[in-house]
């Protein structure tokens, strides 16, 4: 394993990453204005929050698990800072303790799941539903606002060319990548995806990590619920619905496997960049809105099927 | 261990990094010129109803230039001055592109067929004008995150101006500084920017509340019992249409607001509301509901309760709406065209970019009450068959 040959170098590259070089031709052959620096930038900026809270799904995946309240949990980070910025807290603060808030969510997700033994998928759901009502029952139903010039420092200032938020990316995927491949946590949450009785036999406390693992996630969506906040610069209760399904088809095309446990995290930033890339290049060009879905849909479908006959190819 | 440290060490990075802007935001504050955003978005009901009243009291011609709290009070343009003609389906204009301009249209959503007819209003004006109409609306509905990143993507395509119909005052305000920061200019239809852009067009919602109640009052000869079905709480265009109602109904003292309750906009929440309502007040004279929608829904509980004479008033002349007024079930509605706003749009925005003519003001509704705005049973006939923005995308 050590002797690391070009092709097995190669091999661990996902073929989405190959289906993103050629979208990006594709879409700079139909438009001019595609491949410049300020629209390569745009990409970045507008990938951000989303790519975050991939990071954290792809942590739930790993597990054999899915958490669908990832999205309602930015909107509330959103939320939870400016209201209790309203109510006299500096934004900071709030922002802080609304990470605080999301984790403590992921953790009660984490304990029902593996305490109550309910699937993740109902599990989460039922989470999604509670924690949206508490959004909106904090907005009275519309959006709230705080006035602060902190937004602009996160989502405007650049430090070597690019904003502030993509930094806070940057160091959420090294933090995330750290801890699944360099920590015992990290092992362990691969182990429960790839041999769960194995991992009990060794003595691990299963229902322990599941719950870590949930937690984590829901800091990480508590990240990217402050980088949104940034962004549209006021608590939005619906801002990241639908986000955890786009996590979750990031998180597969960047090779994530929801049976083996197998999968990184680098492979996830390929797949919400293959998103992210496919919507702004529709965009750019100017396809209709009711068409995109279905284009984007239709994508993501071509890449897990070549991405999985690719593998069956390579097993063979 | 060893591994943990690192990995709480860049809990702490990412921490600090969260927490750049308190060094720096002393320095970026003084930058923006203390203009807070939330204040601006609060006086913004302040403004519609200064501005309101002063079109009511005098229908002044030239422009007057009034600015309340960062946002521009409405400027009443005499009909003449307008650069279209028209209301509707039947909006016009002279105006004709000189240049080779780009213009993009950012909806609130795909689905409402009031934002596709606004759609479809930039469009016509593109092909009449002469110029590239680009008309786009997030996939998720009313998501304003999904509203900048088009922004952001028409500026990448070189647009020359963005017309948004905002889905959130504040919440669009990063996507219209990088707009402006890039020389495009910035139209707003109905829900304003927090500050100031360009122009913003549409109803002035407090002048629909005014002209709808004012109307009614003088049908029901200045006396009878009201019930008003509100808007969603908090929403700022259901607050200013809710407050141009009452200071309409100022001048009829003897018309009394029995109850006034949310509907949320909705059909649904307009039948049950009406419904529980009736209930106590068996004698009420007439109903507004703040939207079409719920005005329809109060239209089949009277219907069900087989109350046949009870004026329901709405907003917007919707097809449902415009059938039941012809139908003689509902009494008035409102043109809120968006058909007409958004084409309105187009001709100031062609106007400036050929000679840079400015527009009179920062806020020029359209269409206003001098547009003949009232949908009743005696015009609905003409209504749906000639001037209904709804005939535009059927």
């Amino acid at each position: 394993m050590k002797e690391t040959t070009f092709m097995t170098k190669m091999k661990k590259i996902p073929p989405v990453a190959y289906m993103l070089i050629i979208l990006v031709v594709v879409f700079s052959i139909l438009s001019p204005n595609y491949l410049t620096f300020s629209n390569l930038r745009n990409i970045l900026i507008q990938v951000t929050p989303l790519m975050i809270v991939a990071f954290g799904q792809t942590c739930i995946v790993l597990t054999q698990g899915t958490d669908l309240s990832l999205g309602a949990q930015v909107s509330f980070a959103t939320v939870f800072a400016v209201w209790l910025a309203t109510k006299g807290l500096p934004i900071q603060a709030g922002i802080l303790l609304a990470m605080v808030a999301t984790t403590v969510i992921g953790m009660v997700n984490g304990i029902v799941v593996a305490c109550g033994n309910v699937p993740p998928f109902i599990a989460t759901y039922g989470m999604q539903n509670i924690v949206n009502s508490i959004s909106l029952m904090l907005t009275a139903g519309a959006s709230i606002y705080f006035a602060s010039d902190f937004y602009r420092v996160i989502a405007e200032v650049n430090i070597i060319g690019l904003p502030i938020m993509i930094w806070i990316a940057v160091l959420t995927f090294i933090l995330v990548w750290l801890v699944l491949n360099k920590t015992k946590f990290g092992i362990c949450i691969h182990g429960i995806g790839g041999n769960r009785e194995a991992l009990e036999l060794a003595g691990i406390n299963v229902k322990l990590v599941h719950i870590r693992t949930y937690a984590f996630a829901g800091l990480v969506a508590g990240i990217a619920g402050a980088v949104a906040l940034c962004r549209v610069e006021s608590g939005q209760p619906t801002v990241g619905s639908g986000w955890e399904f786009q996590a979750v088809a990031a998180t597969l095309l960047g090779g994530s496997s929801l049976r083996e446990g197998k999968g990184n995290v680098t492979g996830t930033i390929f797949g919400v960049l293959l998103i992210q890339v496919i919507k702004n290049g529709l965009n750019v060009v100017g396809v209709a809105s009711i068409m995109q879905n279905a284009i984007i849909g239709s994508i993501v479908l071509a890449a897990i099927i070549i991405d999985a006959l690719v593998r069956a190819l390579a097993d063979k | 261990m060893k591994k943990r440290g690192i990995s709480a060490m860049l809990t702490v990075a990412l921490a600090c990094a969260m927490l750049a802007g308190c060094g720096s935001s002393g320095s970026t504050a003084s930058q923006s010129g203390g203009t807070s955003t939330t204040a601006a978005a609060k006086e913004t009901e302040a403004a519609g109803e200064a501005a309101a009243e002063e079109a009511a009291a005098e229908e002044t011609e030239a422009a007057s230039e009034k600015t309340v709290g960062g946002l521009s009070a409405a400027t009443v343009v005499a009909l003449e001055d307008l650069p279209v003609s028209g209301i509707g389906c039947t909006v016009t204009s002279d105006v004709k592109a000189t240049g080779d301009y780009k213009i993009g249209y950012i909806a609130k959503n795909t689905t409402n067929p009031y934002m596709v007819a606004q759609g479809e209003g930039v469009s016509k004006a593109g092909e009449d004008m002469g110029f590239e109409a680009i008309v786009q609306a997030p996939t998720t509905a009313d998501s304003v995150e999904e509203q900048v990143k088009l922004m952001e993507d028409m500026i990448t395509q070189g647009v020359d101006a963005i017309i948004v119909h905002c889905a959130d005052s504040n919440g669009i305000m990063s996507g219209v500084r990088k707009a402006e920061e890039a020389g495009i200019l910035v139209v707003t239809i109905g829900t304003p920017a927090a500050s100031d852009t360009f122009l913003r067009t549409g109803v002035d919602y407090y002048e629909t509340g005014y002209v709808i109640a004012g109307q009614l009052a003088e049908e029901l000869g200045g006396e009878g019992k009201l019930i008003i079905l509100e808007g969603p709480a908090g929403a700022s265009n259901a607050i200013e249409r809710l407050n141009g109602i009452k200071d309409a109904l100022v001048d009829y003292p003897n018309i009394e607001v029995v109850a006034s309750q949310t509907a949320n906009f909705k059909r649904t929440e307009g039948m049950s509301v009406t419904e529980n309502l009736i209930q106590k007040y068996t004698d009420v004279d007439a109903i507004i509901g703040c939207n079409d929608e719920s005005a329809l829904g109060a239209v089949q509980a009277l219907k069900a309760a087989g109350m046949t004479d009870v004026l329901v008033c709405g907003f917007d002349g919707s097809v449902d709406a415009t059938n039941a007024i012809a139908k003689g079930e509902m009494y008035a509605s409102y043109n809120t065209d968006p058909y007409g706003s958004g084409y309105i749009a187009c001709a100031y925005l062609v106007n400036y970019l050929n000679d840079g003519t400015e527009p009179e003001g920062a806020f020029i509704p359209f269409p206003s009450g001098q547009n003949d705005p009232l949908i009743t049973p005696d015009t609905v006939a003409d209504y749906q068959a000639n001037v209904a923005w709804f005939n535009a995308i059927q």
